[in-house]
């Protein structure tokens, strides 16, 4: 029973953990496209189709919503993706925004150029294709299937593309970050996924999409409470890159404040700093909590803490139709921004000494043993509350009042 | 005809004063202080197809008033730059409320509180007030000048349709005058002309013509830097709602929360035509006029404003949609996002980054200013009718070019008796309109189509410009919000009225003397 619990501690500490997203630094990837299920946190099961990074020695072979973040070596301009579909249907990669000649592959009808897809197409159950874009510019982007986009976007089959001129930068010397994080806005209609799942593989099988409705709203292909958190840390220049594969237009909206470095500390405001859209930085930045994110669009805006000297755990929410789990709330595009004060975990969650999710009477009892063990963990188990915000960042010593804390968590007393 | 007019006004006049529809004020209605009792509670909204809907909202009660009802939108904050704000939520609604305040300087915890650490437990973002008579304070900073707004933070996509949520604003706490030079393309008005609500701005020097003012949405980067100066300014914030949804939660039932479509707009809490009505605002004045017939709903939008006044706009959206709105009349020149000044350097003279746009998208969650003037410049023809000899003096701010001008145009005139209307020397084809008795006119006609004038109706006809002025829609360009569940007019839809200037030997009000082309007469100073 114990090493069960123990070997949950690592697979369930990632939702506490900063999101990075997972990349290989080479320019050369092996995608998969292929069919997968995402599971709701309501239980609904959908059809998805996604990609799976196979390149050998980096890629974890997992078929994923939205697919690998891919990005090439700081400086490098090209990317080459060997693509193997695992489809019923054709597909091809297109890279909206990237000056990147494209080439079309026509429909063989005999009725004139009838596009079919808007790049080089990789066809049903075949490949791998080499798939190579040139000359590329710095920025966010994304990428998603050139065939049948009205079906086969809704589908899944789109990621996340990031291209960095030096490392550290978005755009310039000016557009540095000391973090980077990337939340991609998507979405899910379960009627038309199971319909194209099931019908996919018929010869002809189209799908109209005018009765298309979105039930499901997702971050980074999570809904809340299954978002992964931001990571924007006290004293930090954090880059949040967003992007919106949806048919609707989203409003990532912050909310929250903290103090600043200025004596007497003044009160600041989370806001985005817009930098760059579409991946074109902006002659000057713009200053905004909600952002417009319309369908397909990119945005780069900072959130600049490196004058704060308190934690933080802002909510991070769309403001317009997308906070909800099929009309059930709290749900959909809902996340937090966690800042930590350095090397500690500030956020509001900790306490689940055992990583099951829930603080109970044995994540406490398993902070005694760890006092009384020496085997205290302070990342989930030094709790006492920061003065100012009263969040749990912990005073750096293991001592029987963490324990007490935890106990009144579990509790419901809330003393932090 | 204009003698005519002027005489016919007078009439009119008299008749009007009990009704003075448009006796509407243009500046800010809201409550100002440093400390605020809000009461979460529920009530009932009227629209203007004679429905009656169920919504949530936040009241305020002052120290020694009773409880007053909740109101639609939730009351404005009208406060100062560098003020610390306390708000005193009291919850009698059945569910937990809370309220965050985004893009504003919070001083109370801003982190969610996860009972038993357990995201899927979370109910709000910020510390709540439990159910049925629950409390909670809030405190913040009012640390820069701007338009933002509060909302719930709990069961955010429920509690937001049912209407918790308000406007902020933050004034200036600097009082120093901005100075901004008139073209010389327009008539100077005299030195020492008033302008703006209260009369607080006013015309210094004619050589150049340069006006001072008091107003300004935001710190003005430097004495001559009057970008975000204004003379009047409207309060913008639109709302929907499902009336299905509405009715779902008062009678119970079933609804499918993503179908959500909404069928009810709104702007300040009423939908069109409500938005022309008289606002209700307890303890604002001292005879306060009050609308008893929306008393949920005590904010109007109704904007009125003399040419070459500058109007700020306080767009607001706090439904759930994109809303483009679009000012009929002329260009607005935005000049802010959500409270940040669009320059390069909030706070310090940098490059201008404000744009002129004459729709814009709004998007749900966001604040957007802007400024609006209107002076009928460059329409090629003299809106004030000067050609009638002797020549007038040019209306002040009046397109000087264009004075006493007729040539090329010549703007209908609607002929008496069956004869035809004259033709203008440069017009090829003449233009043959129908007798008076065989038109109907728009609401807002005056009977003249030249500012300040007025001419005869047909009877029962006219009465909805009192003063002859021009109105402007303004209104989403989303024709399907300009309804009020299916019934056109209504929603997002008001008229901002343009009022001539007060001249020497215009009529007064027979009651009060007052000079009815006077808006500032009407209207309670600036909070």
């Amino acid at each position: 029973m114990r090493n069960l619990r123990l070997a949950f501690i690592p697979l369930l500490l990632l939702p506490l953990l900063a999101l990075t997203p997972p990349e290989s630094q080479g320019a050369v990837y092996s995608l998969q496209a292929a069919a997968t299920t995402l599971t709701m946190p309501d239980g609904t099961a959908i059809p998805m189709w996604g990609f799976a990074d196979v390149t050998p020695g980096s890629g974890d072979g997992i078929v994923r919503v939205p697919g690998p973040v891919l990005s090439v070596s700081p400086g490098d301009t090209t990317l080459v993706i060997n693509l193997t579909n695992n489809l019923p249907v054709p597909i091809s990669i297109v890279i909206p925004g990237q000056p990147v000649p494209l080439a079309p592959t026509y429909f063989d009808d005999g009725k004139g150029n009838r596009v079919r897809s808007f790049n080089t197409e990789v066809p049903a159950m075949s490949g791998p294709v080499q798939l190579t874009f040139s000359g590329l510019q710095p920025g966010t982007y994304l990428y998603e299937s050139g065939t049948n986009q009205g079906m086969q976007i809704p589908m899944g089959l789109y990621g996340a593309l990031v291209v960095r001129p030096a490392a550290g930068q978005a755009y310039n010397a000016a557009t540095a970050f000391d973090q980077e994080e990337v939340v991609l806005f998507s979405e899910i209609d379960p009627v038309f996924n199971a319909a194209v799942s099931a019908g996919a593989s018929t010869p002809g099988f189209s799908r109209s999409s005018i009765d298309y409705a979105p039930r499901y709203f997702l971050l980074n292909g999570a809904a809340y409470p299954r978002t992964l958190e931001i990571s924007a840390p006290v004293g930090k220049k954090t880059l949040v890159r967003l992007l919106n594969a949806g048919s609707r237009n989203y409003v990532p909206t912050v909310s929250g404040s903290f103090m600043d470095t200025a004596a007497p500390p003044n009160p600041r405001a989370l806001t985005f700093q817009v930098a760059a859209g579409d991946g074109k930085l902006l002659p000057y930045p713009r200053y905004e909590s909600a952002l417009i994110l319309s369908a397909g669009k990119t945005l780069d805006a900072f959130l600049d803490l490196t004058t704060a000297s308190t934690p933080g755990y802002y909510p991070l929410f769309d403001r317009s139709s997308g906070s909800a789990n099929n009309g059930s709330s709290p749900g959909g595009m809902l996340t937090f921004v966690r800042s930590d004060l350095p090397g500690k975990n500030c956020s509001p969650l900790k306490g689940d000494a055992s990583g099951d999710g829930i603080i109970t009477l044995a994540d406490a009892l398993l902070a005694l043993r760890g006092l009384v063990n020496n085997t205290f963990v302070p990342s989930t188990m030094d709790v006492d509350p920061d003065a100012t915000t009263g969040l749990p960042c912990g005073n750096g010593v293991a001592e029987i009042t963490d324990v007490l804390l935890i106990l009144r968590k579990a509790f419901g007393m809330n003393p932090y | 005809m204009k003698l005519t007019g002027r005489l016919c006004w007078i009439l009119v006049a008299a008749v009007l004063v009990a009704l003075s529809p448009f006796r509407a004020d243009a500046h800010l209605d809201g409550n100002t202080g440093n400390t605020f009792t809000f009461v979460a509670d529920s009530g009932h909204i009227l629209l203007p197809d004679g429905a009656n809907m169920l919504f949530w909202g936040f009241g305020s009660r002052a120290v020694g008033e009773g409880v007053e009802q909740p109101q639609y939108p939730g009351p404005t904050l009208i406060v100062t730059e560098g003020e610390t704000i306390t708000v005193n939520l009291v919850n009698k609604l059945p569910e937990p409320v809370s309220i965050i305040f985004p893009g504003l300087e919070v001083l109370t915890r801003t982190a969610p509180v996860f009972p038993v650490g357990d995201k899927r437990d979370l109910v709000s973002l910020a510390p709540e007030a439990a159910p049925s008579g629950g409390v909670q304070t809030y405190q913040f900073r009012a640390n820069r000048p701007g338009t933002f707004y509060y909302q719930s933070g709990t069961n955010l996509p429920t509690q937001t349709r049912m209407g918790l949520f308000g406007a902020i604003v933050v004034r200036p706490k600097s009082t120093q005058a901005v100075t901004a030079q008139i073209p010389a393309t327009f008539s100077c008005p005299p030195v020492g002309h008033r302008e703006g609500t209260g009369g607080v701005n006013t015309i210094t020097s004619t050589t150049p013509c340069t006006k001072s003012f008091t107003t300004s949405a935001y710190t003005p980067a430097s004495p001559v830097d009057a970008s975000t100066a204004y003379d009047r300014e409207i309060l913008y914030l639109v709302s929907e709602m499902d009336p299905n949804f509405q009715h779902w939660k008062e009678f119970g039932g079933s609804f499918d929360q993503a179908k959500w479509k909404p069928n009810y707009w709104f702007i300040n809490g009423r939908a069109a035509p409500d938005t022309m009505g008289m606002p209700m605002v307890k303890g604002v004045k001292a005879t306060s006029t009050g609308n008893a017939f929306l008393p949920n709903q005590p904010y109007n939008c109704m904007p009125l404003f003399h040419p070459g006044e500058r109007v700020l706009l306080r767009f607001i959206n706090m439904g759930h949609e994109f809303h483009p709105l679009h000012t009929h009349g002329n260009h607005m020149r935005v000049i802010a996002l959500d409270g940040n000044p669009l320059s390069s350097t909030p706070g310090t003279s940098g490059v201008d980054l404000s744009w002129e746009t004459f729709t814009i998208g709004l998007a749900p969650g966001k604040t957007m200013d802007a400024i609006f003037t209107w002076t009928g410049e460059k329409m090629g023809w003299d809106v004030y009718d000067h050609a009638a000899a002797p020549v007038n003096t040019p209306a002040p701010y009046e397109y000087l070019a264009d004075h006493a001008k007729r040539q090329g145009y010549q703007p209908f005139t609607i002929p008496l008796f069956g004869a035809p209307s004259p033709k203008s020397p440069n017009q090829s084809l003449p233009v043959i309109l129908p007798t008076i008795e065989e038109t109907i006119s728009g609401l807002m006609w005056s009977g003249s189509p030249y500012m300040g004038l007025s001419a005869p109706l047909p009877p029962g006809e006219g009465g909805f410009n009192p003063f002859n002025g021009y109105f402007f829609m303004w209104h989403s360009h989303a024709e399907r919000e300009l309804t009020n569940n299916n019934l056109f007019p209504g929603g997002l839809l008001t008229m901002a009225g343009i009022v001539p200037w007060p001249m020497p030997g215009d009529a007064v009000d027979p009651a009060t003397g007052d000079n009815l082309n006077a808006i500032d007469e009407i209207y309670s100073p600036q909070m």
